[in-house]
């Protein structure tokens, strides 16, 4: 259950993104997933709208990009 | 606000204004969703290095003998030590190693399945680590019990090293390929019960390698004292490698 954590880290970055750019709200979030991160899309799909509920992001979709490394990184965003 | 990091109470700002005029557009990140954890543990890994204190990660599925084989290396005295423990509640493992007379500070992670960088720094700060204490001495990290989780979370350590019992069966390395994959060493203990369960010895470290090629391994029980030898040699070759990049034992 460590993508509760992880989804947490990407409201964050999602957050410092918004107070520097001035975007109000997500609608996409592009997410570069690795192999090897140790982390499943099933369970990042499952935990990112429980834990962006009442955030900028609480409507945004997740999209992957699967790599065969361990990168697990926030591409871009599509925002409003 | 704390002295360790700085860090603060978070709070998630809640912005709900309409947007009617806003137009759709892309914004770049580019961002590794670990990245505060790493800066965390870069953080603690140069506190450590500067210290020349050696830290372990230890991981495991619950039970596998964590605790009852660092009570073992640290009333050995050999080294000077100090743990940090992390369940997700009790201090039931840190009472059962100050026994030993080594400091050990308990953190709970409530809900949490793993430990990250930012409570370990805080428990080392805790511990005195970059204030003296433990310079040249070793810092083992008690994971919480979980084979899958802790894998993801550098905390700044030398190197993770995963314990496997004999009673889990040798095919765990292949089903929790990522554990495995992030460790240095594999420690399979409660060797001594080997006689009464179904275990291939071989099988499991062919499993081991086929993961992660360079892989060490010890076989140990906290029972006997099988193995205890060769992992007490181990920490102390350890030791005086240089951490830097991680170390060739
Ligand atoms: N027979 C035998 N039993 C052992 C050995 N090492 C540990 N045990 C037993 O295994 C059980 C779990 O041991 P712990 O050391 O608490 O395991 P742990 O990995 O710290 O457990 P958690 O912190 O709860 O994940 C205890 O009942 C120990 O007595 C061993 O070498 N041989
Ligand atoms: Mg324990």
């Amino acid at each position: 259950m460590h993508e509760m954590s992880l989804c947490a880290g990407m409201l964050r970055i999602i957050e410092r993104q918004a107070e520097q750019d001035k975007f109000r709200r997500v609608l996409t979030v592009r997410v570069e997933l690795g192999e090897y991160a140790g982390v499943s899309e099933e369970s990042l799909c499952f935990c990112f709208p429980i834990m962006a509920k009442g955030t900028i992001a609480e409507e945004a979709k997740l999209e992957f990009t699967h790599t065969l490394d361990q990168a697990l990184r926030i591409i871009d965003l599509d925002v409003v | 606000m704390c002295d360790t990091c700085g860090c603060a109470a978070e709070t998630h700002a809640h912005h709900h204004h309409k947007d009617h005029d806003a137009e759709k557009h892309l914004v770049k990140v580019e961002e590794d969703i670990l990245s505060e954890n790493n800066a965390f543990a870069e953080a603690n890994r140069r506190l450590l290095e500067q210290h020349k204190i050696l830290a372990l990660n230890l991981v495991s599925s619950p039970g596998s003998g964590k605790t009852t084989l660092l009570a073992r290396t640290l009333s050995s005295k050999r080294f000077l030590s100090a743990v940090i423990e992390g369940d997700q509640s009790t201090d039931i493992d840190a009472e059962r190693l100050r026994a030993t007379g080594a400091p050990a500070v308990q953190i709970n992670t409530g809900r949490g399945c793993h430990l990250d960088a930012h409570m370990v720094g805080h428990a080392m700060s805790d511990l005195g680590i970059g204030k003296g204490a433990l310079d040249g001495g070793v810092l083992f990290i008690e994971n919480v019990g979980n084979l899958v989780c802790p894998a993801a979370f550098d905390l700044g350590e030398a190197a993770k090293v995963v314990l496997l019992s004999v009673t889990e069966g040798e095919d765990k390395p292949l089903k929790y390929p990522d554990m495995f994959r992030a460790a240095k060493l594999m420690i399979v203990t409660k060797s001594d019960l080997l006689p009464y369960v179904q275990f291939d010895m071989d099988r499991c470290l062919g499993y081991a390698k086929k993961i992660n090629p360079d892989i060490e391994h010890f076989v140990v029980s906290s029972t006997s004292g099988e193995g205890e030898d060769a992992w007490m040699d181990w920490l102390d070759r350890a030791r005086c490698m240089p951490r830097n990049k991680g170390f060739a034992a």
